[in-house]
Formats: C-alpha cells, structure tokens, sequence
C-alpha cells in the first residue's frame, strides 16, 4: 500500500518560515496571496494495509504531537 | 490604597474566579490582596495582569527577601541589580551580562523551549542597548538511558544551535549534567554577554509624559498565553494541556531586530526599551513605567496581530517572541519608522507615557483595565516558608564515603568516557562560537573562554558553572564550591573577576525542605560573593521544578565575567612543549570524596559531605594565577574540579601529539586520592623548566603549596607511576577514545 | 590601483561586520555596505557576499536572498568579469542565484559544525587565490549546517574539465579523503569558481582566519586579493 502523509503545525502555532517566505512574495509583487504555511509531506509504501500502522508512526515519529498534526492519504497504483 | 467598604473576610470569592486563580496560580489570600489594595475586585482582564506580574517569574516572590543578603558593590560594576541586566564596566566600555532559564518550556517541547530561551535572554542584553556578542549555556538533564530524555537532549542541543547560530552570536562556553534527578524536569539556564559604550546605555525607565509607546518586532499570537504562570507551576504528568503555553522562536526575525534596536540606540532614538519577555505586554509596559513614576495608557487597538478574532486579555498576556517596547519622544518618530520599514519589522505606535503613576487599557474606545501601578509592581507580596533541612539528606552526609580503586586503567577510562566528564565537543561543536571574530579561546581549550573587545587591547574571560550533587548534599557549601570554581576558571586564564550572575533553579518553596536549600543556598552565595570580592550582578529564579512530587537538586548555577587587562597575556589549559614541567598548585590534597563523580564510577554509594572552601587559599590561588600569567611565566592553566587532579592533566595532552609522565610518590596522600579528589582551591600550571625556582618562590609568598608532579612528553602517551601496581601507561588513542565518546 | 569592495547585507546575514572589519582595519582596504535593495553599484570594483544566515536560511539556505534587488546588479558585474566572492551563505546565495553551479545538501552528520578545518589550494590561478602555492594547505574555520556541495556527474567532469576547484577539505598534511571531509561534498569541494574564474564561492570563513589573535592567518591572503 502507497501513503502520503502531510505534517503541518496546528493552526494556532505561529510558522516563522510561512511568514517570512510570505513577505518576501508580497515584496516581489504577489499581493493576491493572502497566507502561506510550510509543511512536510512523506511518501511511505507497506506491505498490505496498514493504515494503523501508519497512524501509529505518523503521530509517535513523523510529527512533534506538541505542536504538529498531520493527515493521511492513501494513494491508488 | 482606596477606602475600602468591604470587609476582607466576607468577599466570596465565585466559582468562575477561583478557576481563573487556578490558572493563574494565584492563590485566594492574594486575590483577598488584590481586592484590598484597589478597593474593588478586578476584573478578567486586571485579574490576568496581577497573575502574570505576581507570578514567581516576574514577581520573586520567594526570593525577593532573601536576595537581599547578597553583595552589589565592586570595582567594576556599573549597574548592579534592577535592571535587565547587570553592568560591568574597563574605560568606557560597558560589558551587560545576565542568566536566565528556561526549564519548564524545555520539560514540554524541548526544541522551542531552548530556542526561546536564547531569544528571551538576549532581548534582555538587547534592552540595555548593548551588542549581544557571546552566549553560555548550562544543561542539566537526566539518564541518558531513557529514550525521552535522549529526545531532551537532543531537541535542546539543537534548539540552542539553531537559535543561536542564526542570530549570528556564538556559543562560547557551557556546561552540559547528567543526573537522573533532572529526568522529567531538565535544567536550561542561557547566560548572554554583550557589549557597548558606557554612554549609550539604555535604561528601561519610562519618562516624559506624552512620549509614545511603540512597539515593535513580530506581531502578537496567541501563543504562551499564561507562559509565566506555567513556568511558576509544578508540571503534572500529564503534558497534553500545556500546549498552548509553547512559543515558538523566530531567530530571523530576533537578528533584524537586534540591527534595529541598535540603530535606533546609536542614532539617539529611544527614550528606554524593554523586551516583551514573560508576561509580554503587560510586564514591559507596567515595569517600565513604575520604575519611571509614571503612568502608562495602551490602545490595544493598535498592536500588530496575527489573528483577528484575539482578545484584550490574550493580547496582554501573550508570550509571542521577538517583540520589543520602546519609548519614543514623539519628534523622533519619523526617523524611527525609517529604521523599522527598513528592516522589515512590523511596528505600530501603541500608547503613551502619561503621568497618573496606573496603566490604563484601551480596547474599541472602552477601558478594559485600570490598575494604579505600585499595586502591580512595587507591592508584589513577598514570602519567606518555614524552613526544615529533610534528615534523610542529614543522614546522607554522615556517611563516609567507601573509595577503593583496583584497577587504575579501567577507573581512570571510565572515568574519562562518563557522560559528565567526557569531552562536552559533540555539543559545542554544533554552536557556532567563532562568529563576530572576537572569539580568542573557544571551548574546550581552558576552563573558560576569551573574547576580545575590538578597539581595545583588552578582553573578557566566562563561564558558567554550578553543581546540583553538592548542593543536595548541602546547599551551603555546596553553592559556595560552585562561586569558587567559576571565578577560579576565569583567574585561570588570566581575568580578573568583575561580576557574577545566578540563576536559583529549585523544586517546590512549599516543602519546608526546598525552603531550607532556598535560604542556605542564598546565603551560601552571598558568603562565597563576599569573601571572593566578586558582586552578584543579578539573576534569575526558578522555582516549582519538580514532577509528580519529585524535585530537582538545589541547583545554583553561576556565570562569571572576568576583564583582561591585556588581551595578550592570557593562557589556556593546553600544554605546549615537552620538557616543560607540571606542578599542583594551591591548596592540600585532602580526602575529599563527598558526593563525588568518582563514587558514580565504581559503583559506589554516591554520599559524603561535600568539600569546604577555604577562602583566603582560593583568593591566594587566584591571584597567584593571574600575577604568573600577566608575567608570561607559565605555559597552561587548568583547575581541578569534577573527576580530580587526573581530567586537567588529560585536557592539557588530549588535542596535542604530547604527552605526559606524572609520578604520584611525590603526593603525600594515597594515589586514588591525589588522582581523584576534588580539593577544591587547587589548578595544575604546566611551565618552562627555567621558571622553576621563581615560580616556587612566587608560590611561597602567596602561601601556596606548590608541587611538581611531572613532565610533558614527547610521546603520544600517558604515563602514571607511583601507583601501588607500579606504573600505568595509557595510550593517547585509548584516552582519545573514552574521552570522545558521547553519551549517546 | 586600491579596489573599494562592497560587502552585500541581505536582512539576517551575520558575518558582514567581520568582513567589513577585516577588510577596512586589518587590511586597510576601501570598503563599504551594501544594502540588498540598492541597485547603484557604480562606485564598486568587487563584491563580498558574506556568511550568516540570509532570510533565516528559510525554506532553503540563499533560496529568498536570490530575488533581492542587488542580485541583478550582482549578476551584471559577474558578466562584466569583476571579481565577486560568497563565504558561506554567500556561497549558498552565488549557487541559488546561478552564478555557480552545484546545489546544497545538509551536511552528512545532519548538525551543524563549527570547527578549525584544513583544505587544499587547488587552483591558484584566479584573483582571490594567486598569493597561495598550488597544493598549499590552509587552516581556516568552518561553521555551517548545509555545506555538503553536490554536482551531478555531468558538472563534475565540466568543472574539473575546467579547473573550477578552487580548494578541498583535507588533513593537516594535504591528504585529501572522504574522512577528512566534514560535510560529504562531492569530491571534498569547499570552494569553487565560475568559468570565467572572477566569481569564487567557499564554504570555509577566511574573515576568521585573517589575525594571528584568532589561531590563523591562512585566509588573509584571500581578502587581500580583494583589496589590492
């Protein structure tokens, strides 16, 4: 089975990177984007289906649980 | 105080607002306080400002009293405690200095805690309006066994790095503990050195009726809403609902404003700053202006946010990172915006100075608070507990501790591979501590570290030391071991030392046990500070560190500053040719095994009285120190403290292809005494054969007991003799091997 | 003929006072700042891109400083031929920006390193090298989190067909060797140069290794090219 994982911060955690790259677009003239935040994707394959599973390591390994959340996206083929 | 109606005891205090105390950390006979001095009771909003002011971050309430006791005065100082930082102060030179912890943010989410922790304390130098030009950190965590303390250590390390490395200001010294007693409550006190001319100190004084508050940095979030009153709490087990007590760092945005701030200093702008450290808007604003006498009105209105939907009350109290307040003189606006557009800093005018001595709220055209100042600063309640030492820790230290030593080489590298002797390189080698090039002795190479301070030929020696283990045993003695050892560090290499800052980490004041280790740990400092001649400058306390019940070791930890009259006369603890010999300097080889690291080693029961220090032999030795190195008549210097006499004679081959050959039957004690106590007021001084007789005689005046105990080698080895097995060689490579290795 | 040299400041940069300073007192050379937003460079006969950590090394290390303002200009001098050098984050921005080839990884040990370090003159033909023998050994400092330089197989053989390197991480004695190499660059390259040989970018910080105060003088001669 082929996953992807999205890991981002909770929405009421401040992103300095968002920010910063997000003023650096206003200062090149794309005013139109209103919001920007940064997050990790990973691309995990298994043997048969494991959703738990990637639950498991996803909430334990793959996101700080204080400050991240993440979803889960099974992917066909 | 307001003519009071109410009677005190008939105030019934709502449900509602016993919720509120709770989560402030309040407790109801401080609400009963509250109440009494405004002659009403507060509302939601005045409610939150008495927790974050009152809180024992801001308040030191436990503390307040007693550090009175400790010395101010000296031949350096400037500005002692009061300020955000202490001031020392060579010509016109001002070197601003101070130690602040993080423990709490760090137990939680370890990476962001000691992030901000770098952030925080540098705001603090920044406000003074010195250059932030060196960072110290001293770690204390626990059994590197648990997984979750190997998570501890390793997101603190890089927070720190990260942190520090981005705002360009290198981590030049530290020191990084080991013991399980830290495990769930890890200690993270940063210490932050800067520099500037001593007329272009800023104070954080509110003046001028009619001046405006602006403020400035990143805007304002939710984030570390109750971050003090959290830092004031003992942490549960439970960590899930301290998540909206983390800040989160933004080191880019802390290096712009610390070009800023500059700017706006150099260029005369700024009446006072403040940074918006713990309890953010409301202790920036409240304590400038008590200080001032003045009043100040803020239009919340204004303040720059991240989110719409945020409150008066989240909006004072938020603990969001890199923001500064100024106090501009309204003819200097314009330049002031100037600096800020340019750098990209979001700002806004935000209030004024008025002269009504009460910090008024604004929100939407209405006053949501109103508070006469005093109450809030000045008349915070001061406590001192009942005080009882624990008789199991009076028991502790009547054992005599049992040392016996079979097997010198496999002592001796364990001793040298254990997490807290060996080499701490797998840490400072993730700092950068070459950045701003004044860094002239980095770590590892002496027992402190060497700035110069350009346009001068004069520098600065520091360090930051402490010991948990001792002060357990007896905060008294124990505190005063750790004052001896810093500003031993900083003679060592050839400073004088000017000034002292603390940090006071504790458990829970409540225990009439940790009110006992408060009072002689306090008094322990002051003592050492006086007989030492060295002030305390100012500092930090951190009380409540402690899990389900279990408390951390009294831990004072102390920075040193030293002044380097001539930056060219220094040392380090390297020794550098063979043929040159090496003596024991200072006090007597005792049977000093109280507490220490040794008993951890060969299994032991760790137990025993800590060493005392003899404080006209440490004066003696420090002075002897600094006369044989300003006369250039010594090669290295390096002092005994942890682990024995055997760890300097290591550090001063370890990164040389020299080696040495030590031959303990000259000692007057057993050699596991000479090798592995920890007599404290002793160093070993490595010199040209030459220097020998003047430096017996240098000794002899200074009323020091001076010994040579051996020679630098031309060979990659070690050699002890006058072991009761006869001689020992160990190979560099083996010692190479156990001091490099890393706990993990 | 005395150069006046411009030291560019994106916002976030650290190590432009260190240059500034080395090159005005210690080399007594003409030198000024640069702002990132100025596009006037007339009065400059050679640029410095200076080390520290440009827009917090957000999203990538020299991925935002690339569309500062000043980089136009910065481009249009390299093309002309004058002689423009990136230390650190300078180099990471010269590679961001196209001026050299290459990319940046995370350094193999995935931490940050600060440490005295060893390299190699390899080529000492350009400007910034010339007052170096060829193999000469220097010690000079590190301190980076995302040294670990990568070229595909492709470039590799373009720049060594073309005398690019200009130094490589080595042992005290020269040796040049994947153990010697603290961040897992390809081929141990810790600098390298453009085509043309006027634009230089280096990993290691000659700003810190320019006064004996500090452990070394071997990075001097690099500045000074500059002045000169």
């Amino acid at each position: 089975m082929k996953y992807k994982v999205t890991v981002f911060l909770k929405e009421n955690v401040f992103d300095p990177q968002g920010n910063s790259i997000l003023r650096v677009l206003h200062n090149l003239g794309y005013n139109d984007v209103t919001n920007l935040r940064v997050g990790k994707v990973f691309f995990i394959e298994t043997n048969g289906n494991s959703k738990e599973l990637i639950d498991k390591i996803a909430y334990e390994i793959l996101s700080n649980p204080v400050i991240e959340k993440y979803t889960i996206e099974e992917l066909n083929g | 105080m307001a003519d009071s109606v109410l009677n005190l005891e008939e105030i019934i205090i709502s449900d509602r607002v016993k919720k509120h105390l709770e989560v402030l950390n309040l407790s109801e006979d401080e609400y009963r306080l509250i109440v009494s001095y405004l002659g009403r009771e507060p509302n939601e909003v005045e409610l939150g400002m008495f927790g974050a002011l009152w809180s024992e971050h801001c308040g030191y309430k436990h503390t307040r009293k007693l550090i009175k006791e400790l010395p101010t005065e000296g031949k350096y100082i400037y500005q002692g405690p009061g300020e955000n930082a202490g001031v020392v102060r060579v010509d016109d030179v001002a070197i601003v200095f101070k130690v602040e912890s993080h423990n709490h943010p760090s137990a939680v989410e370890p990476y962001q805690g000691a992030a901000t922790g770098v952030g925080g304390i540098v705001r603090d130098i920044l406000a003074m309006g010195a250059r932030p030009i060196a960072l110290l950190d001293s770690l204390r965590f626990g059994d590197v066994s648990k997984p979750e303390v190997r998570h501890i250590v390793s997101g603190v390390v890089k927070g720190i790095s990260d942190y520090g490395n981005c705002i360009g200001v290198p981590t030049v010294a530290g020191e990084v503990y080991f013991e399980d007693i830290y495990s769930n409550n890890p200690l993270v006190n940063v210490m932050c050195v800067g520099v500037t001319k001593v007329d272009k100190l800023v104070k954080a004084v509110a003046k001028g009726v009619g001046n405006l508050v602006v403020y400035y940095g990143s805007k304002t979030g939710r984030d570390g809403v109750h971050g003090a009153t959290f830092a004031s709490a003992e942490l549960s087990s439970e960590k899930e609902d301290t998540r909206s007590s983390i800040q989160i760092a933004d080191p880019f945005v802390e290096k712009k404003l610390i070009e800023a701030t500059l700017e706006l200093v150099e260029n005369g702008l700024v009446v006072a700053i403040q940074d918006m450290g713990a309890a953010g808007l409301t202790s920036s604003s409240c304590e400038m202006a008590a200080k001032g006498g003045v009043g100040i009105e803020l239009e919340l209105d204004k303040v720059p946010v991240r989110v719409s939907d945020i409150t008066p009350y989240e909006i004072m109290l938020s603990e969001s990172q890199e923001r500064m307040l100024a106090i501009v003189e309204p003819s200097k606006l314009e330049k002031v915006r100037e600096i800020l557009d340019k750098w990209e800093l979001d700002w806004a005018v935000i209030g004024k100075v008025t002269d009504t001595r009460r910090c008024v709220v604004k929100y939407r055209g209405e006053v949501v608070a109103d508070v006469p100042l005093k109450y809030l600063v000045d008349m915070v309640p001061t406590y001192v507990k009942p005080a009882k030492e624990d008789q199991n820790v009076k028991k502790l230290r009547d054992i005599k501790p049992n040392l016996i030593v079979e097997d010198y080489r496999d002592v001796i590298l364990k001793l040298l591979s254990s997490p807290n002797i060996s080499s701490k390189s797998w840490v400072y080698e993730q700092y950068d501590w070459s950045v701003q090039t004044n860094t002239v002795v980095g770590p590892g190479r002496a027992g402190a570290s060497v700035l110069r301070i350009k346009g001068t030929n004069k520098g600065i020696a520091v360090k930051i030391d402490g010991n948990g283990r001792y002060m357990y045993a007896s905060p008294y003695n124990g505190v005063m071991v750790a004052v001896a050892e810093v500003t031993r560090n900083v003679s060592f290499v050839g400073a004088e030392p000017a000034g002292i800052t603390n940090c006071l980490n504790f458990g829970s004041p409540d225990d009439p046990n940790v009110s006992y280790q408060l009072q002689q740990a306090i008094k322990g400092l002051a003592k050492a500070c006086k007989e030492l001649g060295v002030p305390v400058t100012g500092g930090n306390a951190s009380l409540y560190n402690e899990t389900d019940g279990v408390q951390i070791y009294p831990t004072v930890i102390v920075g040193c500053v030293g002044i380097i009259h001539d930056i060219n006369k220094i040392v380090d603890g390297v020794f550098k040719k063979p043929g040159d010999l090496i003596a024991l300097v200072g006090n007597e080889t005792k049977e000093d095994f109280g507490m220490a690291e040794i008993l951890k080693i060969i299994g032991s029961d760790v137990c025993g009285k800590p060493p005392i220090v003899e404080f006209d032999v440490e004066k003696r030795l420090q002075e002897f120190a600094r006369f044989v190195i300003s006369h250039g008549l010594i090669s290295s210097a390096m002092d005994i403290s942890e682990g024995g006499m055997i760890v300097p004679i290591v550090e001063g081959i370890i990164d040389t292809k020299l080696g040495a050959r030590i031959d303990l039957s000259v000692m007057p004690v057993y050699p596991s005494i000479a090798l592995f106590s920890e007599t404290p007021s002793r160093g070993i001084f490595s010199f040209d054969k030459e220097f020998l007789d003047t430096l017996k005689m240098i000794a002899e005046h200074y009323g020091l007991k001076f010994r040579v105990i051996g020679e630098v080698i031309d060979k990659d080895e070690l050699v002890i003799e006058g072991l009761p097995e006869g001689s020992l060689v160990l190979s560099k490579e083996e010692l190479r091997k156990a001091f490099y290795s890393k706990p993990f | 003929m005395k150069r006046r040299v411009g030291v560019v400041v994106f916002p976030g940069v650290n190590c432009d006072m260190d240059t500034y300073y080395v090159i005005k007192d210690v080399l007594k050379g003409d030198v000024r700042y640069v702002w990132h937003t100025e596009t006037d460079l007339s009065d400059l006969s050679c640029i410095v891109l200076p080390g520290g950590f440009s827009y917090g090394d957000y999203l990538r290390a020299g991925g935002l400083a690339k569309f500062s303002p000043v980089m136009r200009e910065i481009k249009k001098m390299a093309e002309k031929g004058y002689p423009v050098i990136g230390i650190c984050n300078g180099f990471q921005i010269l590679v961001e920006a196209g001026l050299l080839p290459g990319a940046f990884l995370k350094n193999k040990t995935l931490t940050f390193i600060c440490k005295m370090q060893y390299i190699k003159v390899v080529n000492n033909t350009s400007i910034f090298t010339k007052g170096y023998k060829k193999g000469e050994v220097l010690r000079i400092p590190i301190a980076h989190g995302e040294g670990n330089y990568y070229l595909d197989g492709d470039t590799l053989k373009e720049v060594l067909d073309n005398d690019q390197i200009a130094f490589q991480y080595c042992s005290e004695d020269g040796t040049v060797g994947e153990e010697f190499n603290p961040n897992g660059s390809t081929y141990h390259i810790a600098g390298i140069l453009n085509k043309n040989k006027n634009v230089l970018g280096m990993m290691p910080h000659p700003e810190r290794a320019s006064e004996m105060i500090l452990g070394s003088v071997d990075g001097a001669k690099i500045l000074k090219a500059l002045v000169d």
